[in-house]
């Protein structure tokens, strides 16, 4: 990993963010590219590696948000008029989730450096299409940096609290301004408007609220559901934070989903448990911010606050009020390929650290994304690896324990 | 303000323990179900909140603790302490913030008897 990295991003005051502020606020001398902080570095890392991919990775544009900042696509891969298993890897759909654009970036950059030493990266590189979109909330992203660590929807201009003034009075909604929305409720998965029209479940309907729906679709979703449309993904992870849990689809339906499809229950089940463990180990190498080991568990993401108020809270919540409507991965999850032999695995990783008391979800120290990375690593690697595999052995998952 | 100077986090946004009421009552359950949990902390959940929202769940019998009113110092907290320190600090809070509701319950215990 490179020491000069985009994600300097610790707010204590002892990270190179601080240290390298005035670069980061002024923008680069030389292009004068726009003064800005994660965006504007991730950029300029996506841009240099791709350059030095020799061919293997191409940064493009999908899209713009309302802030003008790019949604950035890096492909990994060659050949892409060929018919090879698709893999998205998202992050930054919330604002405050740093790690998840960290983790993102880490997998390709580790793709392409490592494609000539390590052979699972050129196995992966030759035999694969692996999309990134590190970040697909840029503008929420940067508002989180510079003004609020605990944003999480999109353009904050569209709340009433918004500052112009960094810790200034709120200024209300900006005229013009775009819904403020949290973007992973906002896709239009196959149950989401059914959810709405319940009045159920893990969203709010309230424009204030940090996980408000929006009543249409925001310019993010617009530009990612089109992606998403055109390139029907065997295998899709969102790079979340909050804890070490394995979630998959679908979160818009609280119907156990060896119910809904069989198959697709037992192959979810497979998988999942795969990850469960080989996360678990990689966890007791790899302390993140406690002495005790994180624990990674699994569940199905509709059921996820369901299981979190029983364990926290001991409240019983009903099915229908766990609900999570509108994700991404759900999107995903339901533009199934129209000849392919399974539905494709679509995940959130919800990344670490929370597992000990009182800690904020997302608020992991800079000196542990390489941790994150560790542990992580491998689970994406197999992943790809087993994309449109029926049902891999312990043996071909431990296969990759040792990475990166 | 200087040129390097990044705040970090504005005013609106409080950070709160929170504990809604058991069993939750009908008319309320989505007001105290949407909140927006970001950790947990012994048997209360972590949440962010918007200052109107906290008296709102206050009313409708969930436990709220305001740790911190504009996050801030949770923040720095959490980055800066120990996790003992923490813990500490949020138990501090929740003592302190019962010890107020209690005085405040027996003022209004007090005004009743004395009309």
């Amino acid at each position: 990993m490179h020491d000069d990295h985009f994600h300097c991003y610790d707010h204590s005051g002892k990270s190179s963010l601080f240290k390298r502020s005035d670069t980061y606020r002024r923008g680069d001398p030389a292009t004068k590219a726009k003064p800005e902080l994660e965006f504007y570095s991730l950029k300029q890392d996506l841009t240099a590696l791709a350059a030095r991919s020799s061919g293997k990775a191409t940064l493009s544009v999908l899209g713009t948000t309302p802030g003008k900042r790019d949604i950035m696509l890096l492909k990994v891969g060659t050949d892409f008029k060929k018919d090879k298993p698709k893999i998205l890897l998202t992050g930054g759909m919330h604002a405050r989730e740093w790690i998840g654009p960290s983790y993102t970036y880490l997998v390709a950059e580790w793709l392409i450096d490592q494609y000539g030493s390590k052979p699972e990266a050129k196995d992966i590189v030759d035999n694969f299409h692996v999309f990134f979109i590190p970040m697909c909330n840029p503008d929420g992203h940067e508002y989180s940096v510079t003004t609020n660590r605990m944003w999480r929807k999109n353009s904050p201009e569209g709340d009433r609290d918004f500052q112009l003034v960094p810790g200034g009075k709120p200024a209300g909604v900006q005229k013009g301004a775009p819904e403020s929305v949290d973007l992973n409720r906002n896709f239009n998965t196959k149950n989401r408007a059914a959810v709405l029209k319940s009045g159920q479940g893990k969203w709010s309907a309230d424009p204030h609220d940090d996980d408000f729906a929006g009543t249409g679709t925001a310019a993010e979703t617009k530009i990612l559901e089109t992606f998403l449309s055109a390139e029907k993904v065997d295998v899709m992870v969102d790079h979340h934070s909050f804890g070490c849990w394995v979630l998959h689809s679908p979160g818009d339906d609280h119907t156990p989903l060896k119910s809904i499809d069989a198959a697709a229950g037992k192959r979810y089940a497979t998988f999942s448990g795969h990850m469960e463990k080989l996360l678990n180990a990689g966890s007791k190498k790899n302390p993140t911010t406690r002495k005790a080991p994180d624990t990674w568990e699994v569940e199905q993401a509709s059921l996820f606050y369901k299981t979190l108020y029983a364990k926290v809270l001991g409240v019983k919540l009903k099915p229908e009020e766990s609900v999570v409507p509108g994700s991404i991965k759900d999107f995903a999850f339901y533009q199934s390929r129209p000849k392919a032999k399974h539905k494709p695995l679509c995940y959130t990783l919800e990344l670490p650290p929370v597992h000990y008391k009182g800690s904020p979800g997302f608020d992991l120290p800079e000196n542990k994304i390489a941790t994150v990375f560790k542990i992580v690593l491998p689970v994406t690697l197999a992943l790809i690896k087993y994309a449109r595999t029926d049902s891999p052995t312990d043996a071909e998952w431990n296969a990759f324990a040792h990475l990166p | 303000m200087a040129d390097n100077e990044i705040v970090i986090v504005g005013p609106p946004m409080a950070v709160a323990l929170y504990k809604p009421p058991d069993p939750m009552p009908d008319e309320h359950r989505r007001l105290l179900i949407n909140v927006d949990v970001i950790g947990h902390h012994d048997d209360f959940l972590v949440i962010t909140c918007r200052q109107p929202k906290i008296a709102a769940l206050r009313a409708a019998g969930g436990e709220v603790v305001v740790v911190d009113p504009d996050a801030n110092v949770y923040v720095s907290r959490a980055q800066g302490s120990s996790e003992e320190e923490l813990i500490a600090f949020l138990d501090e809070r929740v003592q302190e913030s019962r010890e107020d509701l209690r005085i405040a319950d027996a003022g209004r215990e007090r005004d009743k008897a004395v009309t």
